[in-house]
């Protein structure tokens, strides 16, 4: 084979760099997948000891049986680069436990488990260089100091050479509007300035792929939108590939191509948020605000959740196209706003098994 | 490079709220006073007790603030919290050695006491007592610089080893309070190990906290000849080395069952 392909590229030139245009082409295309990430039957057990008797202390914790949780059970899927997935499920579903896999500071039970052909925990410090890690819940951003010490601190850390770490700088406090709160300690951030200087501690060294863990917990609309917008920037500009856990459905539908559901540890969808709706039998809420207090008779045929002075909301099904129907019953009245509501996270995987 | 940042910064914290630096030097001289007019009060009228004259023992008592201030440090407990908190985890996915991570973390915080504790101890007794004895010969100063260093060395190993512990048994914070409780009796820091009835000496020089403040103690103080100097910092050597040795043997185990906290 290698003999062939060496007396080929001797003797036609023309043929092989014909050869290499197309495969160029089809990959900007996008007509060959490259899959960034395998995963393949990963499962992550803990063993947690589990006290029995009211006995103190060691003996306690001699006493004790040793009892397994299943975090992550038998998961496998693979993601292409450029991918936005979103990793959804409720609390306690897994997904901390995959991102943490993922990011190379957690050893899988069993299972395989490779990213950009690196076992991200046995390589963890050369695969650290292309990986970006926010975690909602914990900050990386050094508390007592600004966030451009924090950003200098990483800059020698990823050994970024000076001229690109300034010029990075620069794109990142366009896009995140970082100036405003360049020089301020961490601990006078607002949650959302915070959270902004997070993505940009974790955009800093230019990773190939950005895990986001929760990133827009206990964050008002707008912030969640500006960084909802902010994430679709980057992978649009950079093919950075992106995996975003969250419980949001809303999150998801906005910022991701694809979905990947679980639950108590394992998968239980994967596709896009459209297939995943038309299967959905959870209710989404539309709420309508109305020019004038409406009567009651006026909604006859509607599944009402909620009245009050101009103001309603309406229970439907996706799968059944149920917004337009909502929508064509209220045709005659004067309509001055809509919203649509996604069904929690838990209640789309409580329907999803009827 | 990025390790030499990290203890810069490290440092810069330490010593960016000016209230907490200001009571950190009167509280440093405090008990650097507590402990000057105890041992005056011990000594009474005499100038010499068990071979020690007064003079030595006031030494001792300032060269002791400055090897405890480059050696107090709370790397164990630090490692422990971010164990706890689940922070570990952004220490984990830089491309860095964890451990060189918080060794550099460490002599942030040596810098940082030494500055706040250490040198106003000094500055003040050259002020107020008028110094100290110097060091016996030159060569024994500069071995007692390379003691000191080796202090800090098994000082960060001792304190990494104690807080690698807490990846698995989640309260490493008493047994670091334990080895404190050891540390103030046995590492001479307090008291000099010559003060201690024979039993109890011989238990403090199976230790390893004495090779972390009375080894370079004595050597500043020329109470042990040149060679005997070498012998010691050997000893200081050794005790680092095996330190790491059970922490590196421990940490590759636990790298494999690490658990992260926080959901």
């Amino acid at each position: 084979m290698l003999y062939y392909f060496t007396l080929l590229c001797c003797n036609s030139k023309k043929t092989v760099v014909k050869l290499y245009t197309k495969v160029v082409f089809l990959l900007q295309r996008g007509a060959i997948h490259i899959s960034i990430i395998e995963v393949q039957n990963l499962s992550k057990v803990y063993t947690q000891s589990v006290s029995k008797g009211n006995q103190k202390g060691l003996l306690k914790k001699l006493m004790s049986e040793k009892s397994e949780v299943h975090a992550v059970n038998d998961i496998s899927f693979s993601i292409e680069q450029g991918e936005t997935v979103g990793y959804i499920g409720p609390n306690g579903a897994g997904k901390s436990t995959t991102i943490k896999m993922l990011a190379g500071i957690l050893v899988p039970t069993a299972g395989k488990l490779t990213v950009d052909g690196m076992v991200p925990w046995k390589d963890r410090k050369q695969y650290a260089e292309k990986i970006g890690v926010v975690f909602g819940q914990r900050s990386q951003l050094w508390w007592d100091l600004p966030i451009s010490d924090t950003y200098n601190l990483y800059r020698h850390m990823y050994k970024i050479p000076g001229s690109e770490f300034n010029s990075r700088i620069d794109q990142l406090k366009k896009l995140l509007d970082l100036s405003e709160f360049w020089n301020r300690p961490v601990r006078q951030l607002s949650l959302g300035q915070r959270m902004r200087g997070e993505l940009g501690a974790a955009l800093l060294h230019k990773p190939k792929l950005l895990f986001l863990d929760e990133p827009t917990i206990g964050m008002d609309v707008i912030v969640k939108e500006a960084i909802r917008n902010f994430i679709k920037d980057i992978n649009n500009e950079y093919g950075t590939t992106i995996i975003l856990t969250t419980h949001d459905l809303d999150e998801v539908e906005r910022t991701c191509s694809r979905v990947i559901v679980i639950n108590k540890g394992t998968k239980i969808y994967d596709g896009t948020m459209e297939a995943l709706k038309s299967r959905c039998r959870a209710e989404s809420v539309l709420s309508v605000e109305f020019d004038s207090n409406i009567d009651n008779e006026a909604f006859a045929g509607l599944k009402v959740v909620e009245k009050g002075g101009n103001k309603a909301s309406f229970a439907f099904l996706r799968r059944e196209k149920g917004a337009g129907q909502v929508l064509d019953k209220l045709s005659n009245l004067n309509i001055r706003d809509i919203v649509i509501k996604e069904p929690p996270i838990e209640d789309v995987i409580r329907e999803f098994y009827i | 490079m990025g390790y030499i940042y990290y203890f810069t910064m490290r440092l810069r914290t330490v010593v960016k709220y000016k209230t907490d630096t200001i009571f950190r030097i009167i509280r440093a001289l405090i008990s650097f006073f507590t402990q000057i007019y105890l041992w005056k009060a011990l000594y009474g009228s005499n100038q010499v007790v068990a071979g020690v004259t007064i003079a030595e023992m006031m030494t001792y008592v300032v060269v002791s603030r400055f090897i405890g201030s480059v050696t107090s440090i709370r790397l164990s407990r630090d490692i422990e919290d971010r164990v706890k908190s689940g922070e570990i985890a952004t220490d984990l996915i830089r491309p860095m050695d964890i451990r060189l991570l918080f060794a550099s973390r460490s002599i942030g915080d040596s810098l940082a006491s030494l500055l706040l504790d250490g040198i106003p101890v000094i500055l003040f007794c050259i002020i107020y007592l008028g110094g100290i004895m110097a060091p016996a010969t030159i060569q024994h100063f500069a071995l007692f610089l390379v003691s000191t260093v080796m202090a800090i060395i098994v000082n960060i190993s001792l304190e990494l080893l104690i807080g690698t512990m807490a990846f698995w048994y989640m309260n490493a914070g008493k047994l670091n309070m334990f080895v404190y409780s050891l540390s103030a009796l046995f590492s001479g820091g307090v008291v000099p190990l010559w003060f201690l009835p024979s039993w109890l000496g011989s238990i403090a020089y199976a230790l390893p906290l004495q090779a972390i403040k009375f080894i370079p103690l004595q050597i500043y103080l020329g109470r042990v000849s040149i060679a005997g100097s070498i012998e010691s910092i050997a000893v200081q050597a050794a005790w680092a080395l095996g330190l790491m040795l059970i922490q590196s043997l421990l940490w590759s185990k636990i790298l494999k069952k690490i658990v992260l906290f926080g959901g």
